[in-house]
């Protein structure tokens, strides 16, 4: 084993070339033509990025000292058209894909809280006719009516999901307790409506529903009432 | 060798200058009111479909995402940067009408991939097989965010979302990265959001949405 003693700014203790190996001079001429390469190499990159970058710089705006001005005839039409649009009283709002609901009354938040929205499975019947995606829709709804103590009339996937045969008789779909204290219902079929699987809270585990812990299902039942409107993105 | 390495110290400035995209102060637009007409045209146009948009307000530093004029979501903006393509190393003049007009058809970039499981149901309900219970993933897990991406409108406006963390680890491979994507963009608007609403903002943005950029959004 040879070793190589370097200093900085001092040329290598000269080391006998053993056979096979690079002369010490060759050696420099292979470093410098490659650092040559190297470095030009590094012009070339830095020149292209600099051509084909953006240059960024903060942007201010200057506060308007003066208020917002009056509004003119043109203007004031405008604004009255924009606030017939906004809403007046509370409302709710659902992010679907990070799981959280909002009682939202215009730029106040009444709550945030957790909920539970569609899993984005599929579920196909075994004769392959009929296929459900169990997503939470994205829109603008309303409440269209509210329920305490709930009740479940079983939709057919909920049968087939669990290998069970449809019923034909309707009060072998009822299920009690299963939707909590409150049911909040949306139209075709989705509801907001509390849960037995509280820990599951801010996972997408639901088939569509959007499902609510008690305690803010409760803020939430008593602040809307029908027609208030409700947001899911 | 002294030459060269003469040569590798200005490669490397030019390299790092170009990868760090150059800082500069940009000159404030000429302010544009609350009560501009063609801005608030726009706001009542947008507030008057039926469908989500975003309105960012440079003023108050303000993304918020809206329906019906609606606030539905805000997103805290804590810086905001405005990049200009560059010729060499010459900014181009974008032209100030950016501010105050409808931006459409948004896309991600990366895009957002969605992956869907298919249930199999058990053959009939008395199965003998007990299958262990599967935890469902958290968001995070379901739609994993990049720490920087961007929204790109048609007409060439682009929302670059960061964080400040993301910008510490942003490396001379990703400015690389972004000289090869370069040109897309007629112009950014640089947005430092807080590290979980960058990710928050990625998984649920509403596919197609449109933007407003105004000073200050209209009193409503």
């Amino acid at each position: 084993m040879t070793s190589v003693h370097l200093r900085w700014g001092a040329a290598p203790d000269p080391v006998p070339a053993s056979p096979g190996s690079l002369a010490p001079s060759r050696a420099r001429r292979v470093g410098v033509v490659l650092g040559a390469l190297l470095a030009a190499g590094l012009v070339v990159v830095g020149i292209v990025s600099m051509g084909a970058q953006y240059t960024y710089g903060a942007l201010r705006i200057p506060a308007d000292s003066a208020g917002t001005p009056e509004p003119d005839g043109e203007s004031r039409k405008l604004l009255a058209k924009l606030r017939k649009t906004v809403p007046k009283e509370a409302y709710v709002v659902i992010d679907r894909t990070n799981n959280r609901i909002w009682l939202r009354r215009g730029n106040e938040i009444e709550i945030e809280g957790i909920c539970s929205a569609g899993s984005g499975h599929v579920l196909t019947d075994p004769t392959g006719k009929r296929t459900w995606t169990f997503d939470t829709p994205q829109g603008r709804f309303k409440v269209r009516q509210k329920t305490a103590d709930p009740v479940w009339k079983k939709p057919d996937w909920a049968f087939i999901e669990e290998g069970k045969p449809v019923p034909r008789d309707p009060s072998e779909r009822i299920e009690y307790g299963t939707l909590g204290e409150y049911a909040l219902y949306l139209g075709d079929g989705y509801m907001i409506h509390g849960t037995l699987y509280e820990r599951l809270l801010g996972r997408s585990v639901s088939h569509g529903c959007v499902r609510v812990g008690r305690d803010d299902l409760r803020v939430i039942y008593k602040a809307a009432r029908v027609g208030t409107p409700v947001f899911i993105f | 060798m002294r030459r060269c390495s003469g040569l590798g110290s200005v490669a490397l400035a030019l390299t790092l200058c170009g990868a760090g995209g150059c800082s500069r102060s940009v000159d404030a637009p000429a302010p544009l009111s609350p009560l501009d007409s063609t801005a608030l045209a726009a706001q009542v146009e947008l507030a008057e479909q039926d469908s989500f948009y975003l309105i960012l307000e440079l003023g108050p530093k303000r993304l918020s995402l809206r329906y019906h004029g609606a606030v539905v979501r805000d997103y805290p903006v804590e810086a905001i940067s405005l990049g200009r393509p560059r010729a060499l190393v010459r900014a181009v003049e974008v032209d100030g009408a950016w501010r105050g007009r409808v931006w459409r058809e948004a896309t991600l970039d990366p895009p957002l991939e969605v992956s869907r499981t298919v249930i199999e149901p058990p053959a009939s309900a008395d199965t003998e097989v007990e299958t262990p219970p599967v935890i469902p993933p958290t968001p995070e897990e379901r739609f994993p965010a990049p720490d920087r991406f961007r929204v790109r409108f048609a007409g060439g406006l682009a929302l670059e979302i960061t964080s400040r963390e993301a910008g510490r680890r942003a490396g001379l491979g990703e400015a690389f990265g972004n000289a090869w994507n370069a040109g897309q963009d007629g112009l950014r608007i640089r947005l430092q959001l807080p590290a979980a609403d960058v990710g928050a903002l990625y998984r649920s943005l509403p596919a197609g949405i449109s933007l407003i950029v105004v000073d200050r959004a209209a009193p409503v």
